[in-house]
């Protein structure tokens, strides 16, 4: 059977007593994608992931992997494969002896086998540790035994709850190595506060705020919407009077004047939605006809933290 | 939400609806862990020290009144076989050591995050607890029941003469069951709250209480209890009619508390 959505949530929400952690979350979770799971603290993305686990029950909605409701039990939960956000194994076991153990929780012949349990050993760089005890790890060793854990049954989903956020530069680089590996192979949705590894690894983002969804989109045309609408301009020869005379200019939606250099002043333009060009094109006109030297005249790059900020305060602000 | 997104795959639910889902490699884990840990070892070397010096009691006095008359005051002491046997069984320091070592088994997988981890898995939440219970009713009953049992027999045959093997028999299967009975009671107490010292207190609740409840009713209702097994055993060894009242109390509130676990396992959110 093929889905379109690896995840589909309608309406979910969880309430617990005097909280509420998730509300009339709807989420599609395009089949192969990386999805950044997005949100500050106590936004309701830990709550999400349990929820989508199998761990916690939702007050109202639903959801489904891979077409299997999780009101299926652990029919369910043999879709996902879940890592909490800091993972613990049990310390007498070896990783080789974890994964199979896991394994064998899976009725399907051959996910316990041991070919490729050394497989997927390989595949997350701990061949060489496979027979040392799990207590011995390190916190980025750990992480790859969870992703490795996670995979072992084979699941349609990978549910990552802040997979790099404890680790050290170098495991998190390791880490997304690994979740950039498997796009495409498996759906990988995974919870982060780390702005910047969104931008890296995902191609899709959902923002959620106060338990609510605040946007999706795939991260490419998320930043593109907001990077569209802002330019920058500087300008030689311009005066106090160039300020109001930008903001007449029709699809310009506000001017904020920025540094000055001697001659040349920079202003920060908010265009409204689909006008940049023609403001651009009105803005060579005027200084033509103003006899202005254009220095500058481009569409800012904003970064997913600018988008992420700019999202959560509008949100804020309009509550 | 589409049809084809809430169509559950016949093939996935009809082999996974089984409420015990899991429970062999899970036992099989939980076994190993009481294999490698230290807690099987330390139950072992209590309980015995226990149960020998219990039984050994009657020789020391013995001793102690032959060579120091003038220090012993009232002491007395018997060098019957059965009667050291039965002091060492009657301590019921196999049951202290069912509640202790198996107060941490559930509470601590939580804490650590391991329990979340399994349960995420294909596997059903019952299975996880019936696991738990019995591998926590095999380990103890070894370490706190039939390894202590064989030193205690070995010093009463030693010090005092043979036992009745059909007394020896029945003791080991009271021994057995109460430790069964009571790791149900903390496992499933396990489930309600979440510390060890909570759990503990309720292990030893339905240890002590009974007792107190029998002194004070007007009728002797110990029979119906389910933590007079091991008395009962133990009186069926001796020859005594004991009739089958307690093993069916035993048999029906053992499963009860079971099935009651099994159902807070399933409704616990992790």
């Amino acid at each position: 059977m093929t889905h379109d959505s690896a995840i589909s949530t309608v309406g979910l929400t969880k309430h617990f007593p005097g909280v509420a952690a998730v509300t009339d979350l709807t989420l599609e979770v395009p089949t192969g994608s990386i999805y950044g799971f997005l949100g500050p603290n106590g936004a309701g993305k830990t709550t999400t992931l349990k929820i989508l686990a199998g761990l916690t029950r939702p007050s109202g909605g639903s959801a489904s992997v891979a077409g299997v409701p999780i009101a299926a039990g652990p029919g369910y939960r043999q879709q996902v494969g879940f890592l909490a956000q800091e993972p613990r194994f049990y310390d007498w076991m070896s990783g080789r002896d974890t994964l199979r153990f896991i394994a064998s929780l899976y009725p399907e012949a051959g996910r316990a086998d041991a070919a490729r349990i050394a497989s997927v050993l390989g595949r997350v760089g701990l061949a060489d540790a496979a027979d040392r005890r799990t207590g011995t790890y390190s916190g980025g060793m750990r992480q790859r035994l969870g992703i490795a854990q996670a995979l072992i049954g084979e699941p349609a989903v990978l549910l990552l709850d802040e997979p790099v956020s404890a680790l050290d530069p170098i495991g998190r680089h390791e880490v997304l190595d690994l979740m950039r590996e498997l796009r495409g192979e498996v759906t990988v949705f995974y919870s982060t506060h780390i702005l910047d590894d969104v931008e890296r690894v995902s191609d899709h983002v959902a923002i959620l705020d106060g338990g609510r969804l605040v946007r999706s989109a795939p991260t490419a045309d998320l930043l593109a919407s907001f990077a569209q609408d802002q330019l920058r301009v500087v300008l030689g020869g311009a005066d106090d009077a160039t300020t109001v005379a930008l903001a007449t200019i029709p699809g310009v939606a506000s001017v904020v004047p920025a540094e000055r250099d001697g001659a040349r002043r920079a202003y920060l333009i908010r265009v409204q939605p689909g006008a940049t060009e023609t403001v651009q094109a009105s803005v060579m006109r005027h200084a033509a006809d103003h006899g202005l030297v254009v220095a500058e005249n481009q569409v800012i790059r904003l970064g997913l933290e600018d988008v992420f900020l700019r999202l959560v305060d509008s949100k804020e602000r309009a509550a | 939400m589409t049809a084809s997104i809430v169509t559950v795959p016949g093939q996935v639910t009809g082999r996974m609806s089984g409420r015990l889902l899991g429970v062999r490699p899970l036992l099989g884990k939980d076994l190993g862990e009481w294999r490698h840990a230290k807690r099987g070892w330390v139950i072992f070397a209590v309980t015995a020290s226990f149960m020998v010096l219990a039984a050994a009691n009657g020789a020391l006095t013995t001793w102690i009144l032959a060579n120091y008359p003038e220090a012993t005051g009232s002491a007395k002491a018997t060098m019957d076989p059965v009667a050291n046997l039965l002091a060492a069984v009657s301590s019921q320091i196999f049951i202290m050591a069912a509640i202790f070592g198996s107060m941490g088994v559930l509470v601590t997988e939580r804490e650590h995050g391991t329990l979340a981890w399994v349960a995420s898995k294909p596997v059903a939440r019952g299975s996880i607890w019936v696991s738990k219970w019995t591998a926590a009713a095999v380990a103890i009953s070894i370490a706190a029941a039939l390894l202590p049992l064989a030193a205690t027999v070995g010093v009463v045959v030693v010090l005092y003469g043979s036992v009745p093997a059909g007394l020896v028999a029945m003791s080991a299967v009271g021994m057995v069951a109460s430790v069964v009975f009571f790791a149900a009671v903390v496992l499933a107490a396990s489930t309600v709250v979440a510390n060890q010292a909570a759990v503990a207190a309720i292990g030893f609740a339905v240890f002590a209480l009974p007792t107190i409840i029998v002194g004070i009713l007007p009728i002797d209702i110990s029979a119906w209890l389910p933590t007079s097994i091991a008395a009962w055993a133990v009186g069926l060894g001796a020859g005594a009619d004991v009739g089958f009242v307690t093993p069916v109390a035993w048999a029906v509130a053992t499963a009860v508390i079971a099935a009651f676990a099994a159902w807070r396992m399933e409704a616990a959110e992790l």
